[in-house]
């Protein structure tokens, strides 16, 4: 009888360890998707607003309300190399040249963020003080090529070769569970903006 | 009881886990779906960085039965050396230069008559339409769509 | 024992389900966001589509206004309309609205600007320039350049503007050693001819409310700063009239007859020469600049158009000896500007213009000896201003161009 007893209350001590151990490790795993996820939105819906700006400014470069404020387009461009471009638009349609800067800095480190990699992506118009962009870009390349589809090697000696780019970007969440990054990456090659070859 | 909760707990297991993988699916396939469309949007930019016609390509055209009937790349070209529009007509190519998947693109160019730009035509008219289909591989003998769209190029400078 | 098990896992189950909600919520989200994208980039695919549709039905009928009204085109659909600017100079604005999703969908507008090209936009313009015409790397082209027949390219010459050709790019050896270095962009397939009666329009306006020389063999014209000079023998003394109340349109034009020029210009003329050869032609006998130089002023309001049925030619004479120096953008409808000497037997310096050439064929300006250069180097410049403006009546393309795209 008493052996009987141990028994069952070993048994069951089993069984309820057994239940306990699957609970918290699907408990875990649920955390671990739910975090997943979270950061995994976090890096597309940031890729996808990054791209969306960079798409509508770069179709502008050279864009003037008053085009006559840039009579030759193929000088928009006013620098270029593989992490930045600097060039003349019209940010808010109002006839007056601005200068568009886009600037990636791949050294630096965000100290703010876990995230080892990511790192600021600037976008600064005329002298104003840079923007960060702190949306966990941890790689922003630009390769251009001339109009005869070849490779413009860095440095660019003059930025009114370049008739088409290539632009890679790949964006990590800026903190992640148990140090899991989510990682996503997105190309495209593209005319460099239509107002170039005007005229 | 203990039995019971056993069962109950391996069948909540087997849902959550079911739920967790779906999501990761869903998420993954959102993910694709931004790439092709970048990918797809890089075919049409470079198509339509090329001349409309391979007859255009050399001289200004004034008659429709100038252009080309056969819709295509001309002997020995290849993506690289691609010179007009159309030379993207089957063009298929599979791009695995992403980290995240591997995409099969195929494209087909028609021709298009101004009045059905949903249709074709058999006719040559002053525009074509670029489809542009990707997918992608999830099995040796299968593949998921992942985005087809379509673009217009019609015959045009202005100098 | 049991009783708390089933507890635990029914207390468990219940987070479970609160946190796959929220799972479930996440994967919606990304797969919202990768639709918003997606239907931007649809609504930009069918604003270009239609925006291209409309540019090949202007393209065909510079007069084309008809639109088009929600055209149904992947799951979306696209409205064009023209809009005429400025009816005086004839600048057009096409919109394209194209419309993704419905009424709560995404709309993407483009705009595209037209207005008539000039013939004076071009730095150098050719129609049948010779064959064994080749650009070297010793040549800069400032500013847009095209050519009817084929560009032969040697050692990579430099095109700063947008260069066409109705032709082909063709290299003296390959690609590497040649292709030229084009700083404009390149397009072939581009026709761009002289209209057989491109000088009656400044005929026209010469009539209207400039000054036309008729009757006469040759015109001798000086432009003198505010004055103008005329004779019509080389020895006649020469009359004198204000410049501005003799042609107050600024177009002189002379029918049937040669024109000689040189001189200092003040403000904006253009001087044309019509008639059969050896009529039609404009010889320069000196030369012939801007009173304000547009070089160290970018804001000289001077500007010269000279306009020949044939030819405009540099008179070989003591004065041209030793360079010349013209500003003016040239236009040659069945000839070339040049110096066409029967012989050249020195170097005479430089042709130094300043502005742009558009010319049938090139007239010879040298020949080498040697190591040296008998008559004349080129050394042109474009007046970038010529982007912008262009003299009097100087005849147009008879086609638009584009000046400005918004997307």
């Amino acid at each position: 009888m008493g052996t009987n007893v141990i028994l069952d209350i070993i048994g069951s001590m089993i069984i309820a360890g057994i239940l306990m151990i699957s609970i918290f490790r699907l408990q875990n795993s649920s955390t671990e998707d739910l975090y997943r996820g979270t950061g995994n939105l976090t890096a597309q819906t940031n890729l996808a607003t990054i791209v969306q700006i960079l798409e509508t400014d770069f179709r502008r470069i050279g864009y003037c309300a008053d085009w006559q404020q840039i009579p030759v387009p193929t000088e928009s461009i006013l620098y270029a190399d593989s992490n930045s471009i600097r060039y003349l638009t019209d940010t808010d349609q109002n006839g007056m040249i601005d200068t568009m800067y886009y600037h990636f800095d791949p050294l630096t480190d965000i100290p703010s963020t876990p995230n080892p990699r990511d790192r600021y992506l600037y976008r600064t118009i005329n002298a104003e003080a840079p923007v960060d962009v702190n949306l966990g870009v941890t790689q922003f390349k630009m390769e251009f090529y001339n109009s005869l589809g070849t490779e413009l090697n860095f440095p660019i000696a003059d930025p009114r070769e370049i008739y088409s780019m290539q632009i890679d970007i790949t964006v990590e969440d800026v903190a992640a569970y148990d140090e899991k990054y989510q990682t996503i990456f997105w190309r495209q090659i593209r005319m460099a903006a239509r107002n170039l070859f005007n005229r | 009881m203990a039995l019971g909760a056993m069962l109950l707990l391996s069948v909540i297991m087997l849902r959550v886990n079911t739920a967790n993988l779906t999501n990761e699916t869903i998420r993954d396939d959102a993910q694709y779906g931004v790439l092709a469309t970048s990918i797809a949007t890089s075919i049409i930019e470079e198509a339509q960085s090329k001349a409309f016609d391979e007859k255009t390509d050399t001289m200004n055209v004034t008659a429709l039965t100038q252009l080309t009937s056969v819709l295509g790349p001309e002997t020995g070209e290849t993506e690289s050396t691609f010179d007009d529009f159309d030379d993207y007509n089957n063009f298929t190519k599979r791009d695995s230069t992403m980290p995240s998947a591997i995409f099969d693109i195929s494209c087909q160019v028609v021709y298009v008559d101004p009045g059905n730009i949903e249709g074709s035509t058999s006719n040559r008219t002053w525009n074509k339409k670029l489809i542009v289909t990707i997918t992608r591989p999830v099995s040796a003998d299968s593949s998921v769509l992942a985005l087809k769209t379509a673009s217009i190029f019609s015959y045009w400078y202005f100098r | 024992m049991g009783k708390l098990s089933l507890l635990l896992v029914l207390a468990f189950s219940i987070l479970y389900m609160i946190l796959g909600n929220s799972s479930n919520k996440l994967s919606t989200q990304t797969v919202v966001n990768m639709a918003d994208y997606n239907a931007k980039t649809a609504a930009h695919n069918i604003a270009v589509s239609g925006t291209n549709l409309a540019c090949n039905q202007l393209f065909l009928n510079g007069a084309w206004d008809d639109g088009y009204s929600n055209v149904n085109f992947e799951n979306g659909s696209f409205s064009a309309s023209i809009q005429v600017l400025d009816p005086w100079r004839n600048i057009r604005k096409l919109t394209t609205v194209a419309n993704y999703g419905g009424v709560n969908g995404i709309n993407k507008t483009i705009e595209v600007i037209f207005q008539p090209s000039s013939f004076s936009k071009f730095a150098y313009l050719s129609i049948s320039d010779p064959t064994n015409l080749m650009w070297t790397n010793k040549d800069t082209i400032w500013g847009p350049f095209h050519s009817e027949g084929s560009i032969f390219s040697y050692h990579h010459p430099v095109f700063m503007g947008k260069a066409t050709t109705n032709s082909s790019l063709k290299y003296n050896t390959n690609a590497a050693d040649d292709a030229p270095i084009f700083l404009g962009g390149f397009e072939s397939g581009v026709s761009l001819t002289f209209p057989p009666s491109g000088l009656d329009n400044i005929k026209n306006l010469a009539n209207d409310d400039g000054y036309t020389f008729s009757g006469q063999d040759t015109v001798y014209l000086t432009f003198a700063g505010d004055s103008i000079k005329y004779k019509y023998n080389y020895n006649q003394k020469p009359t004198t009239v204000l410049a501005s109340s003799f042609a107050p349109n600024g177009i002189i034009y002379g029918e049937n007859t040669i024109l000689r020029l040189q001189g200092v210009v003040k403000g904006r003329y253009t001087v044309a020469c019509n008639g059969t050869s050896p009529k039609g032609n404009i010889y320069l006998d000196n030369d012939i600049t801007y009173k304000t130089n547009p070089r160290t002023n970018p804001d000289s309001k001077d500007m010269l158009g000279l306009v020949s049925k044939n030819n405009v030619k540099i008179t070989e004479n003591a004065a041209n000896k030793s360079s010349i120096n013209i500003d003016a953008s040239i236009y040659c409808e069945k000839g070339g500007f040049g110096a066409g000497w029967p012989k050249f037997t020195a170097p005479n310096g430089n042709i130094n213009l300043y502005g742009g050439i558009q010319n049938y064929s090139r007239v010879q300006i040298g020949e080498i000896h040697g190591s040296e250069v008998w008559g004349f180097n080129r050394r042109y410049k474009y007046d970038d201003r010529l982007m912008i403006a262009s003299p009097p009546g100087y005849p147009g393309t008879g086609q638009l161009e584009i000046v400005s795209w918004f997307e």
